[in-house]
């Protein structure tokens, strides 16, 4: 806990927030060490002071020793852990990352430079320290920060960086870029337009004397990392900084390392991805198909959703989401007209796998984006294919008509499972269409095959939203048989007589629960926050929180329960964070019911 | 003892160690050294001993000598046949000895072998300087050499005068006023002592060491007419290597010896010297890679003329670089900024 620190949005593992001192301070910062207005006062070596600085203003740094990350176990154990004693103030507490610090308001990787260039030690000091330190505290990565890096950084979490390793390269004689350094001999014109490259030129800066010509350098890398930390603090805002670090990443390889260990990792990053959210998603990489939110979708499809019928209808995606408003789709579904009730449909996709139809509207199946060549590399076959493969396994079809053509042909055969063909050639071709609305002729027919009507579609798109959302079964407690869907797709309202029990939300790709639906749901322990004696109103602050079940993730529907009041609203961090923040939104409100 | 003794035990015991004859000198080497103010030749003898006694319960965290010790303990014989081996080579008016550990400690140096090279050695010699630890420099072994030797010098490595950074980060285990007490010994019966002091121990910053070395010398010189600055390099198998071997280590920049040096002198009445080894080399003390050698033949001239001129002409670039480590090391809160 921390009274110094509240982080007030988040994307991931990064975040923005405040350093609650000198009246609030932005996150990501950039401290100057070397400068007056330095956050942070350094009481230096534990070997040589012991005088503990008491500001109330900066984070205090007692004397410490630091060991950076890579060092030897038995070397560490001879220096032991910062203990907060004396200090009034903030305390930024230099650790090590094997080390359990408790009660600090900033955590600071000791000896970060060290481990420039080693993507492994660096994501498992993040970790680490992540696991160690209470959620809502700070973290500063030290003498780490370049251009070219600090977005990766703030993607694992730091919250402070500083300008020391560029004032150290700029007096290298250094130039810094997003996409790498260079000499002034390697430059025959500055590639920048700040206020020093558009008035300087490589020629002009080496004819200089060495002081000035290193301190307009400095100018220059000091500018570039201020630009690129503003400019990953937009992504953050607009919930798209995987899309830039997938980007940004290529200009080294170590940090295309540190983003395919971190997706390897998964678990540090899922716990801190939101599950719904407004924002696009680009996968223009090889790495976005392992990015949480495909994988997660891809987990909960396989371990959540459930769909119960005889015939299964598997087709391509379509660049237009959701998929149902897409010609192709639109194309099909004219096509089967009244054959449509006797079918479930999957769309196969990359990245996302399989996307059932009753999830078609689910995030992130609404908002990716995908780059589209007609060509499947082998690493998307298989992660589709074994997509599908787990499907047909965990559902039992007695039917399997795949709709589809090129490489998903491929992909649809490499699953070994049987199933008919029925495209001819293009899949919305006429001779297709007939074909395929043939096959489900015949299919239902042979297996006397219920059709399903519009009005059991759409509860089974709420069914299997519901489960895909708070887990296997809830579908059925929420959606009563004569459940009523009302609203225009895809914004419908579930209605249990005139109680409405939920609705979809596409912007977010989630249901909005209403209390009496969640109540219905039985959530409790699951998507349960539990808070203390008082009557909410509007959102709950992480102090007031109680207890929240650790599978909260942001952007999820939460059950608040207190002794005065019982509502439901969205959560804004994750549940393990409510527990243990002493500041910042918890929950946004929704529907709040006074108890008596 | 601390636990720094333990994991260099954990160290040596994993160096697989060239085995050593008993009767083989480590080394024997001619250079040039002050003596009365003036350059002389001077030969220097590294006897293969048993090996420091403190070096084998783990010892320093920066010394890699103790590889150097015989694979069978040396005889009375063996040491004399190292002697022999090297004493028709003697020509110096100042002769070192050295055994990377303590000459006057007889676990090394049995107290005949002891007794017979510094009688040998001093009607060849006019000044004879030998290595040991302090607890060794008692009134026994003074009284003793003082027989055979006119002009002798007993030379310990101190290393710092600030006892947390000998205990913590050097792991020397003897106090400042141990090595008060050993000068005062020797001076009682006539013999100088020579400080070896340490520039940049580990897990200390670049600015650190340096304000470390210039208050060492101050703290020093009124027990040291001599005080030579060792640049603490790379040795293999020790505490050191292995923190730079996870870029926790850089040795010292050769920009802080130099300023160590015009900061002292003429402060002390000691003559202040460094011999500079391995500068240049990534596990040695370095600048910038382009200015090293004339910074390393500067220490050098001015080691032996004590004119602090011999600094006046190095000019480097680098030198604004070093002056942004001296004020920024500290902020990477354990690392090295700059490799």
């Amino acid at each position: 806990m921390t009274r110094f620190f509240e982080v007030t949005y988040r994307d991931g593992a990064a975040r923005l927030g405040k350093l609650l001192v000198r009246g609030g301070v932005e996150t990501p910062y950039i401290d100057r060490p070397g400068e007056d207005d330095s956050i942070t006062i350094n009481g230096g070596s534990a070997l040589l002071h012991d005088e503990v600085s008491c500001s109330q203003d900066s984070f205090n740094v007692p004397p410490h020793i630091g060991l950076p990350y890579r060092v030897g176990e038995k070397i560490v154990k001879q220096f032991s852990p910062p203990l907060r004693e004396k200090i009034e103030g903030p305390w930024g507490a230099v650790v090590h990352p094997d080390w359990i610090v408790d009660g600090a308001d900033m955590y600071i990787m000791a000896g970060a430079r060290a481990i420039e260039g080693d993507s492994r030690s660096l994501l498992d000091s993040f970790i680490k320290i992540k696991a160690s330190a209470k959620p809502d505290t700070a973290l500063y990565v030290p003498a780490l920060a370049t251009p070219e890096n600090v977005s990766l950084l703030i993607y694992l979490g730091a919250d402070v960086v500083d300008d020391v390793l560029v004032t150290a390269k700029s007096y290298q004689g250094l130039y810094l870029t997003e996409d790498g350094e260079f000499t002034l001999d390697d430059l025959t014109a500055f590639p920048c337009s700040c206020e020093v490259c558009s008035k300087h030129t490589p020629e002009g800066l080496k004819a200089m004397p060495p002081a000035e010509r290193f301190a307009i350098l400095r100018r220059h890398n000091d500018l570039r990392l201020e630009e690129e930390v503003r400019r990953v603090k937009l992504h953050i805002r607009r919930g798209m900084l995987r899309e830039y670090v997938e980007k940004q990443c290529r200009s080294r390889p170590w940090l295309t390392g540190i983003l395919r260990l971190a997706d390897m990792q998964y678990n540090y990053l899922e716990q801190r991805t939101p599950t719904y959210r407004s924002s696009e998603m680009l996968a223009c990489s090889a790495e976005s198909q392992n990015r949480v939110e495909v994988r997660r979708f891809a987990d909960r499809v396989k371990e959540r959703f459930q769909s119960r019928g005889d015939i299964l209808l598997i087709i391509p995606c379509s660049a237009r989401k959701p998929y149902s408003t897409s010609k192709s789709h639109m194309a099909i579904a004219r096509a089967l007209g009244k054959y449509r009730g006797y079918v479930h449909e999957v769309i196969l996709t990359s990245p996302m796998g399989v996307v059932p139809r009753e999830l078609e509207l689910v995030y992130p199946a609404a908002h990716y984006d995908v780059t589209v060549t007609g060509v499947w590399d082998l690493e998307e076959r298989r992660w589709v294919s074994d997509c599908l493969k787990d499907f047909l396994h965990t559902h039992h079809f007695k039917r399997i008509l795949a709709h589809v053509e090129g490489p998903y042909v491929e992909v649809c055969k490499q699953t070994g499972i049987d199933m008919v063909f029925t495209s001819k050639g293009r899949i919305t071709s006429d001779e297709s269409l007939d074909s395929l609305v043939e096959q489900i002729r015949l299919a239902s027919g042979e297996l006397s095959t219920k059709p399903r009507g519009t009005r059991e579609i759409m509860l089974d798109m709420i069914r299997g939203m519901a489960d895909y959302q708070f887990g296997a079964g809830k579908g059925e407690l929420l959606v009563p048989d004569n459940g009523m869907v009302r609203g225009k797709f895809p914004r419908f309202v579930l209605f249990d007589g005139s109680e409405q029990l939920c609705s979809i939300s596409p912007d977010f790709g989630s249901l909005s629960m209403t209390l009496e639906g969640a109540k219905r749901m039985r959530l409790s322990p699951d998507y349960v926050v539990e808070i203390g004696d008082f009557l909410p109103k509007g959102s709950i602050l992480a102090p007031g929180v109680i207890g929240a079940n650790l599978q909260i993730r942001p952007g999820d529907d939460v059950l608040v329960k207190g002794p005065k009041a019982i509502a439901v609203g969205k959560a804004k961090m994750s549940g393990l964070e409510m527990a243990e923040s002493t500041r910042g939104m918890a929950v946004e409100l929704r529907h709040v019911e006074k108890l008596k | 003892m601390t636990g720094l003794s333990e994991v260099m035990q954990d160290i040596r015991g994993r160096q697989r160690v060239k085995p050593h004859s008993p009767a083989e000198v480590v080394g024997f080497w001619t250079g040039e050294d002050l003596l009365d103010g003036k350059p002389v030749k001077s030969n220097t003898i590294i006897f293969r001993t048993k090996g420091c006694y403190w070096g084998q319960k783990g010892g320093c965290t920066m010394c890699g000598y103790v590889y150097d010790a015989a694979t069978s303990p040396p005889t009375y014989d063996d040491i004399m046949a190292q002697y022999r081996s090297v004493e028709g080579r003697i020509d110096g008016s100042v002769v070192k000895l050295f055994t990377s550990g303590s000459f006057f400690d007889i676990r090394e140096m049995p107290e005949k072998a002891r007794e017979e090279i510094l009688s040998g050695l001093s009607k060849k010699a006019a000044k004879i300087i030998v290595e040991t630890r302090p607890e060794f420099v008692t009134d026994d072994t003074m009284q003793d050499a003082k027989k055979y030797v006119e002009r002798l010098e007993v030379a310990i490595g101190l290393e710092t005068s600030n006892d947390k950074i000998r205990i913590e980060c050097i792991n020397k285990n003897f106090l400042f006023k141990d090595f008060v007490r050993a000068s005062e010994t020797a001076k009682k019966y006539g013999v100088t002592t020579k400080a070896y002091l340490l520039l940049k121990p580990p897990f200390l910053c670049e600015k650190d060491a340096l304000e470390d070395m210039v208050s060492s010398v101050i703290d020093a010189a009124p027990y040291a007419p001599t005080i030579s600055i060792n640049l603490c390099n790379v040795q293999r198998g020790t505490i050191v290597d292995e923190l730079f071997l996870k870029k926790a280590y850089r040795p010292p920049w050769l920009w802080t010896i130099v300023e160590v040096m015009k900061r002292v002198h003429g402060k002390t009445g000691s003559v202040i010297m460094s011999d500079p080894l391995a500068a240049g080399a990534a596990r040695g003390p370095h600048n910038c890679g382009q200015c090293d050698y004339d910074f390393a033949d500067a220490i050098r001239k001015y080691s032996i003329t004590q004119d602090i001129t011999a600094f006046d002409n190095l000019h480097c670039d680098c030198r604004l670089l070093w002056e942004k480590v001296l004020e920024l090391e500290d902020r990477t809160f354990g690392a090295p900024l700059i490799y």
